[in-house]
């Protein structure tokens, strides 16, 4: 599995939910829109929250709090709707993710970025592409593809508490 | 059948004929073949068409059991389209004869077994007197006149003939196949034009000199399908005058081409006419052909070969691309040409592109008239652009469907063949009787039922139509009528298979459903939903598997297909008197006429094919059932109540029963009565497609963007209609 790979270096989106945060490469990033009205879709597990109108295409829209079982919060005009590009039975597809806020586009050194640490098997573990860590912050690099592909919320890792060891994980 | 046994034998690299075209080639010919019958004109040209495909073979021998085969099925061929282009039983019978002829010898060519010789009765010339009478001015044979004099004979004494001799289209008996012929020739002609200037460039093989010479072939094929003599004949002296180039017995000379290309340019110009008299913009009158000039090059031409001119690689001058042709009548035609196109083929993927960005266009204008600032501002000139604007937009609109429109002929057309066919193979007697053919539908939708419409007439002539022993039996004519019916209606069409067969029993369906356990025995179903079993997968009536029906579909399919078309099918049948199943279908697959509904908030989208009507229910009208759930009285009728602020996951509090509207829906699956907040109009939205990350879900059919620039959901009429109703919804229960 690609999970124990380490991320390429390279820019990256980064953003967070809540007080956890959070890293894309930016390859996979369309763009970035500002939330605005979702419609509800019936029948969908409660982290699929609907669709938007995205100039004249309809997009599927995840909350990624939902996604990643955190608590609901009521978003403020910082949250955005992040439009990602990826995989879907080998066809590119794109969907929205929304996010508390969006931070910056960074720039992550090879030396900065880790595996994911070996969660003792656990599946979530294969969510986590590897964890950045800069001089500010510790940030999962999302597994989007793999997240995207599991069609129930998926519960991440605790990554924070074990970024003192990745920190010198460089391979 | 035997397609497999050419195609293994086919490993043999030894073979230079490609085995397989031919094998493929053949195949379809007797698909053709199987259509055609005495009498008729139908499927000639395929035949004519197949047939010129199997003699332009790469890597056939001029000599040999398959090159004199070919002869001779070319010469049964020739009497037919030089006659009166209807097949006649000897013909369909020698054909059948000779396909499996060829078909056999193929076969032992390859496996290396001995070859079959040609049936001796076929060498010889069965009917030639008779076509010598028709037509004594045309040279007895077409395709491999035996010498160069004949033709060459023949083009010179046409000349002394007629100097300009004409014909007369058949109108209005003739009207769609001229359209045909006129558009078909003009693509033909100019496909000669361009072939030519290459011959002339010297760039081109005999490749090149083939297809001119097959493409006047095929002019001259639908030229006297259509009876219009005197461009048959005219066609043949140019096809003639090629035959000696392709054989060899003629060089590609200046005087050639100029031949060749001043014979198209007259052929061009009839065509054009043909053009204007079939659109009414000249009147029906005799059309003149010029076509002494061009026989005096003709005949230059065809001399030139004893006195040869210098030309073994002609004039690498001109290579502008412009006609050299002399004078200026040949140039003034082409753009003629051009312009009496009044058919042009588009691209679908850019028609469809078209279609797609009017549909954003009207949403567009639509939002801009909703801004605020807009709708206050009191300006009389702007309010007169806006309307103009709108005019213009609904007319644009209009225009794009009706260019993917295409009328249901075709696909009729097809249908009347399968009848005759099928009819006679299963041993019953059958006609196809066709009304409303001229209703126009998406082009999609076309496409797309033409399976359908072949599995459901495969039934009705499997499963519904008797045996004449039978149907005389029952008081019937021996022969059976299927009525195929298209008609617009309800803003869609509405398509109809009707047979006069047996009907369908519902008790022996119900009792084969359950034998299947597909229902459940205890469980008690109206006539309409026992009659609806057979669309269940897996439901066959068919005690033995036949021949037609044998082909693995069945009736689920064939729902599944409409349904995946947004249509619907209904079944009338009446035991001894027939069935009759319909098909409402929508107009286009792209846009959707609906009425936007308003529930706890959120706005909606139902077809308004599938609503009957909407209505505030008076507060004697709601009833609960016990365990049927609630129910709406119309107009004396139980209605089933669907609450779909519930079935919708909507939290918030949704209108009662009271304050609310009921939207009657009627589909294919049953009635229901949906319970809304609110209508808040009608309006045609584009359907757009809500990707992978709803598969699973079933209410919704798709989305459309309204004027606001939110998404609104369109909801699946269908599954509402096949939904329980409850009165208190069981999670997971679904009876």
């Amino acid at each position: 599995m690609s999970g124990r790979n380490v991320p390429i270096p390279g820019r990256y989106l980064t953003f967070h939910l809540g007080a956890s945060h959070y890293a894309v490469p930016i390859a996979v990033v369309r763009e970035v829109v500002r939330m605005c009205p979702i419609t509800a879709v019936p029948q969908m597990p409660d982290y699929v929250r609907g669709v938007i109108n995205l100039r004249g295409t309809v997009l599927a829209v995840l909350d990624l709090r939902a996604k990643f079982r955190m608590e609901p919060i009521e978003y403020n005009d910082r949250a955005c709707i992040i439009v990602l590009e990826h995989r879907a039975g080998g066809r590119l597809a794109q969907i929205g993710a929304i996010v508390d806020a969006v931070d910056d586009v960074i720039v992550i050194g090879a030396a900065q970025l880790a595996a994911p640490p070996d969660f003792a098997g656990a599946v979530e573990g294969r969510f986590l592409a590897g964890v950045a860590t800069t001089a500010d912050q510790v940030r999962a690099v999302l597994a989007m593809d793999e997240i995207l592909a599991s069609d129930v919320s998926v519960e991440l890792p605790d990554f924070q508490s074990l970024s003192t060891h990745t920190g010198t994980g460089v391979s | 059948m035997t397609a497999d046994s050419i195609g293994a034998a086919d490993i043999d690299p030894s073979g230079v004929l490609p085995v397989e075209t031919a094998a493929a080639l053949l195949e379809r010919l007797a698909e053709e073949l199987a259509f055609v019958t005495a009498g008729s004109s139908d499927g000639l040209l395929p035949v004519n068409a197949l047939m010129m495909d199997l003699e332009h073979l790469p890597g056939l021998s001029t000599a040999g059991p398959l090159a004199e085969g070919l002869v001779v099925a070319r010469r049964w061929l020739d009497e037919l389209l030089d006659g009166e282009g209807l097949f006649t039983p000897s013909v369909i019978q020698n054909l059948h004869a000779w396909h499996d002829w060829v078909f056999d010898y193929l076969v032992a060519r390859e496996s290396g077994r001995p070859m079959v010789a040609l049936p001796v009765q076929w060498r010889l010339p069965v009917s030639a007197p008779p076509q010598a009478a028709v037509l004594p001015t045309a040279p007895p044979t077409v395709a491999r006149p035996p010498a160069a004099p004949p033709a060459a004979h023949a083009a010179t004494s046409a000349v002394a003939e007629a100097d300009s001799p004409s014909f007369q289209l058949r109108l209005p008996d003739d009207i769609e196949l001229l359209r045909e012929f006129h558009s078909e020739s003009l693509e033909l002609l100019r496909s000669i034009e361009a072939s030519v200037l290459a011959l002339e460039e010297g760039s081109a093989g005999p490749d090149v000199v083939n297809a001119i010479f097959r493409a006047f072939h095929t002019f001259k094929g639908s030229a006297g399908f259509l009876q219009l003599e005197a461009l048959r004949d005219f066609a043949h002296q140019l096809e003639s005058l090629l035959d000696e180039v392709r054989s060899g017995r003629l060089a590609v000379s200046r005087r050639v081409i100029d031949a060749i290309l001043a014979g198209a340019d007259v052929l061009a110009a009839c065509v054009v006419d043909v053009g204007h008299q079939v659109s009414g913009a000249m009147p029906v009158q005799p059309i003149r052909m010029a076509v002494a000039p061009v026989l005096v090059l003709v005949r230059r031409a065809l001399v030139a070969d004893s006195a040869p001119e210098v030309e073994s690689t002609p004039n690498p001058t001109p290579t502008s691309g412009i006609v050299p042709s002399d004078g200026p009548s040949g140039a003034a035609n082409a753009i003629q040409l051009d312009r009496a196109e009044t058919f042009v083929r588009v691209d679908a993927g850019k028609l469809d592109a078209l279609v797609n960005l009017v549909g954003e266009l009207v949403i567009t204008q639509a939002f801009v008239l909703e801004n605020r600032e807009l709708k206050g501002a009191d300006n009389l000139e702007l309010g007169y652009a806006i309307r103009k604007l709108q005019r213009i937009t609904r007319e644009l609109q209009h225009n794009a469907l009706s260019m993917r429109m295409v009328p249901i002929s075709g696909l009729f057309r097809k249908m009347s063949r399968l009848v005759r066919d099928l009819g006679a193979s299963l041993g019953k007697q059958a006609r196809l009787v066709v009304i409303g053919e001229e209703t126009e539908l998406d082009r999609h939708l076309v496409e797309q039922m033409g399976d359908v419409l072949v599995h459901m007439i495969r039934n009705a002539l499997d499963h519904g139509v008797e045996t004449p022993d039978e149907r005389v039996a029952a008081g019937k004519e021996p022969m059976a009528t299927i009525r195929l019916t298209a008609a617009h209606a309800h803003g869609g069409v509405l398509i109809e298979v009707a047979d006069d067969g047996r009907g369908i029993n519902d008790g022996a369906v119900y009792a084969r459903a359950v034998e299947k356990r597909l229902v459940d025995p205890h469980h008690d179903l109206t006539r309409e939903e026992r009659l609806a079993l057979i669309f269940l997968p897996g439901f066959t009536t068919a005690s033995a598997v036949t021949d037609v029906s044998g082909r693995g579909v069945g009736m689920d399919v064939v729902k599944g297909n409409i349904e995946a078309l947004r249509g619907h099918v209904d079944i009338a049948t009446e035991m001894g008197r027939g069935t009759t199943f319909s098909i409402r279908l929508p107009l286009t697959l792209s846009q959707i006429d609906g009425f936007l509904i308003r529930v706890s908030g959120e706005r909606y989208i139902l077809s308004s094919a599938a609503v009957r009507e909407c209505f505030r229910p008076g507060p004697q009208s709601l009833s609960t059932v016990h365990e049927r759930g609630e129910m709406v009285d119309v107009r004396g009728r139980q209605v089933p109540m669907l609450r779909l602020a519930p079935l919708l996951g909507l939290r918030t509090p949704a209108a009662t029963a009271q304050t609310g509207i009921i939207v009657l829906l009627d589909t294919g699956a049953g009635e229901r009565a949906v319970l809304v907040d609110e209508v808040l109009g009608k309006q045609e939205v584009i359907i757009k497609n809500l990707g992978d990350t709803f598969v699973g879900q079933t209410l919704v059919t798709g989305g459309a963007i309204l004027a606001d620039g939110r998404v609104a959901l369109i909801l699946d009429a269908e599954a509402l209609a096949r939904h329980p109703v409850r009165v208190m919804p069981v999670r997971g229960d679904v009876a």
